[in-house]
Parts: structure tokens; sequence; C-alpha cells
């Protein structure tokens, strides 16, 4: 046999691993062999490297990115609202029909869990493909074996896997479970705050809750729902802007039409910074603002003082800023 | 200025056009999905707002789409900087900026070798890269000779060779 006599073919289908046991063989004489052309494998290599087609490029739903192409353009146009409005009713519709109830059994096993501190965040690959990323002071767990069964402490983003015959869902410290096949979402659950709230951006998934309501609430893309711990009583609203959602997984904070003491409750979480309020008005009054996670407290505060009128100093004993 | 119902029909066809190749080119280089399909989303809505206002022929449209797109790849990246706020962000916004350029070339470089190939070289050669079947697969199910196949891997791969010689 004559190793010289390889061809740019054969090198091909050994690099792309499709080449059969003799031309493998072939080839891997040529590399040991003194004809062996280090520049001509190289470049075979670098072929291959730069024509990789990128990962989702099957999955990628033009349609999909139509709609919300449309839908984001949508309040320029009336007309283009009022259309909207009518499919997502018809999609309700359509997806209560189509929602089956799936049970998912547990496997027995050791309890696994991932949480973060203070201004920490953390990327978690779970083993069913699915993503985590887990915003400060958080925490998830599950059993060992089902990753599709989640208890959530805190705030974090899921870009779940798609199963259709297990679901996957995520239950808070207050009992409401979400539900999804195959999708991405935000909950934000921190023991501490006032209200929890979750956001669907993409696919569906499905809100229940036996301490808060009874009917199973299902959410569509760009769907929010808040639900006020006090009263239990969960609030759908559409969101215009997902940014403020997962502004956090940017390394960035902001709020939306949010009162002082949420502000305060997620600085603590985010920065580890504690706000202690000497006045109920101030601290019961609403913002809207957003700022890099590395921007000192002093100039959040002072941005916050340009709308409402307040003032602060720290205390430097307990290391808390009282604002009154 | 056209009516909102015939833009969306333009847009749509837009959409079916462009897509797959901007979001492969924003992939590329932001790496993750989720930003990716976004800056692609903000290109688009750049491009419904100033549509008015670009040449009407289709190489006008496609190359305002990609110089957007880099843009807001750029500007993307300069947003997630902060962290880096204190080393020299000039000398790093300059690396990036090459860097980008630098795969941006390649990849419209391997989009128009693939334009420059026979249309049946080109799809043998995509058959072999991206469904990663064998010499004897290909030559079955496209009823050819493995003779065939190979010649036309080799003529793919000396175009590559040639033309991406500066690039790797």
């Amino acid at each position: 046999m004559k190793d010289h006599q390889i061809q740019e073919t054969d090198i091909w289908a050994y690099v792309s691993m499709s080449a059969n046991e003799a031309t493998r063989t072939k080839v891997e004489n040529w590399k040991r062999s003194h004809d062996f052309d280090e520049e001509v494998f190289n470049s075979i290599v670098n072929i291959y490297n730069a024509t990789e087609k990128n990962q989702f490029d099957d999955d990628i739903d033009i349609e999909a990115e139509k709609n919300k192409f449309f839908a984001s353009i949508a309040p320029r146009s009336r007309k283009i609202q009022n259309i909207q409005k009518y499919l997502k009713y018809a999609a309700v519709v359509v997806l209560f029909i189509s929602i089956a109830g799936i049970t998912y059994q547990n496997l027995s096993g050791n309890i696994i869990t991932i949480e973060t501190t203070y201004g920490e965040e953390k990327q978690v690959a779970l083993s069913d493909g699915s993503v985590v990323w887990l915003n400060a002071a958080s925490k998830i767990s599950y059993k060992e074996g089902a990753p599709r069964t989640i208890l959530l402490d805190g705030e974090a983003f899921f870009e779940v896997a798609k199963d259709k015959i297990h679901p996957f869902t995520v239950e808070t410290p207050n009992h409401v479970i979400i539900k999804a096949l195959g999708t991405s979402f935000n909950i934000n659950a921190y023991r501490k705050n006032t209200y929890l709230e979750t956001t669907l951006l993409t696919g569906k998934v499905e809100v229940s809750s036996k301490n808060y309501f009874e009917e199973k609430i299902i959410m569509l893309p760009n769907d929010h729902i808040k639900i006020m711990k006090a009263n239990g009583k969960p609030i759908k609203t559409i969101i215009e802007n997902k940014q403020t959602i997962l502004a956090w997984k940017k390394g960035k904070i902001r709020f939306q039409n949010m009162s002082f003491e949420d502000i305060a409750s997620n600085l603590k979480n985010q920065l580890n910074i504690k706000l202690v309020f000497e006045n109920e008005t101030i601290a019961n009054s609403k913002f809207t603002a957003s700022f890099d996670k590395s921007t000192p407290i002093e100039e959040i505060l002072e941005a916050l003082k340009v709308s409402k009128d307040f003032n602060y100093n720290l205390n430097q004993q307990t290391n808390e800023w009282i604002i009154k | 200025m056209k009516s909102i119902r015939i833009k969306k029909k333009i847009f749509s066809a837009l959409f079916d056009k462009h897509y797959k190749r901007l979001f492969n080119y924003s992939f590329k280089v932001v790496k993750q999905k989720d930003i990716a399909e976004e800056l692609v989303q903000e290109t688009f809505i750049k491009l419904w707002e100033n549509i008015e206002n670009i040449n009407d022929n289709e190489r006008a449209v496609a190359s305002y789409l990609i110089t957007v797109l880099k843009n807001k790849i750029i500007d993307n990246h300069r947003k997630n900087q902060t962290k880096e706020k204190h080393l020299d962000l000039y000398s790093l916004n300059a690396k990036f900026v090459t860097d980008i350029d630098t795969k941006w070339e390649l990849e419209k470089e391997i989009d128009s070798i693939y334009e420059s190939l026979q249309p049946k070289t080109s799809e043998i050669f995509k058959l072999s890269r991206n469904k990663g079947l064998t010499y004897t697969e290909i030559a079955s199910l496209k009823n050819i000779s493995v003779k065939t196949v190979e010649s036309n891997i080799s003529k793919a791969l000396i175009t590559f060779r040639k033309r991406l010689k500066d690039y790797l």
C-alpha cells in the first residue's frame, strides 16, 4: 500500500469522522510517516472548524421570531394591537383544550442543593439539558435523578429542555407551582419580598397554588403574573420590556414602578446593602430606575432622590443606610 | 408611507429571507442563543423604523441589516463591559472590534464560497459537513457514484483552502 497517495478527500473523511476503517488506518499511517504534510492536514482541520454549523440551526423557528417581532412593534399601531389581542384570546382557548394532565413520578434519592450568596450569580446545567441561572441569595433543590421537579427560594431564570412526557415544575416557598413543558421563564420568589412574580418568555406554562387561588392560570409568552402575598391575588399583565425582568442576568438592577421597600429588599439580595426606613411614606413610594450592579449605593440613592424628596445617612455601627 | 398591512407582508418576507443568516452571524459572535436572538430582533425593529429611508432594493436592505446587527453586537458588548470598568476599556474594545471584524469577514467569505460553488458541489459538501454522512451514504442518497462524491468534495476543499488561506 502506498501511503503517500493520500487524497484530500481521505483527510476530510478522517477529520469529519466519517471515514471507514481502511481510510482511517491510511490517514493514521500517513500522519506517522515522513510524507506527512502538516500544513495540508491543518488546513483541512481549519476548514472543518470554520464551517461548523451553529447548533441551533435546525431549531430556528422563523415564524415564532416573526410573531415576537410583530408583537414588539405592535404598540406603534393600534390596528395590529387589536388583532393581536384577539389572537391571544384564541390561543388561550386552544391551550385550555390542549393541556393534558400528566403526572410525573419522582425517583427517590439524595437531595441536591445549589445556592448563591449575596451578590453572586450562578449558571447551572441540569442533567436533563435544562439550564438555570440563579440570581443572588437564591437556592434550588431537587431529588437526585429528578432534575425536573425543583424547589426554588429566590430568583431564577429557567430555560427548559423539551420533554413532552416529563413536565418541568418549580415550586416556590409559598407553594405556587409553575409547570412547563419546554420553555423559558423567570421566577422571582424571595421569601422576604411582599410579592412573587413570574414572567414567561417562550413556550407555555401553567401556574397553580393551593394557598392563593383555585383555578390554574395558563401563561403565554410575555405574560407576567404578580402575586401579592398579602391577599394572594394574582395580577396578570403583559410585559412591554423584558429587559427589566432579565436585567439581573446581565449584571444590571432594574426597577419598574417598584416601591422603595421592595427596592431595598432587592438591594439587600443583590449587593448586600441594608436600608432602614424611618419614613413610611417614602418606603411606599414607587420608582423606576436602572443601574449597573457596580454602581456605588450613594450614586443610586442620589439618583432616586431626584424624583422623590428624602434624606439618607449611614449608621457606621450597624452598617445600615437610614432613609428618612 | 406604506400601509401597515403591506409593511407587515414585506417584513414577513424579509424574515424568511434573512433571519437564519443573521441569527447565524449573531450566534457565532455572542455565543448565547437568547442574546443572539434578541439582537436580531432589535435589528429588524430598527429596519422597521427606517425602511422609508432605505433604497428600495434587495442589496441595500441586506447590507443595512448586516451592518445594523454588527453595531448592535458591538454596543451590546460595550454595555456588558461594566465589570472591566477599571481596566483599559479602550484597548479591550479595540480588540473586540477587531475580533468581530475577523469573524465577520470569515463568515461572509464562507457564505460567498458556498454561493460560488456549483449547487451540486455545495449540497454534497454540506451533506458531509453538516449531516456527517459518509461518501458511500451520500452516493446512495444522491444516486451517484462514490467517485463523483469524492470529486465534488475535493473541488469544495480546494476552493475552501484557496479562499480561506488568509483567514485561517
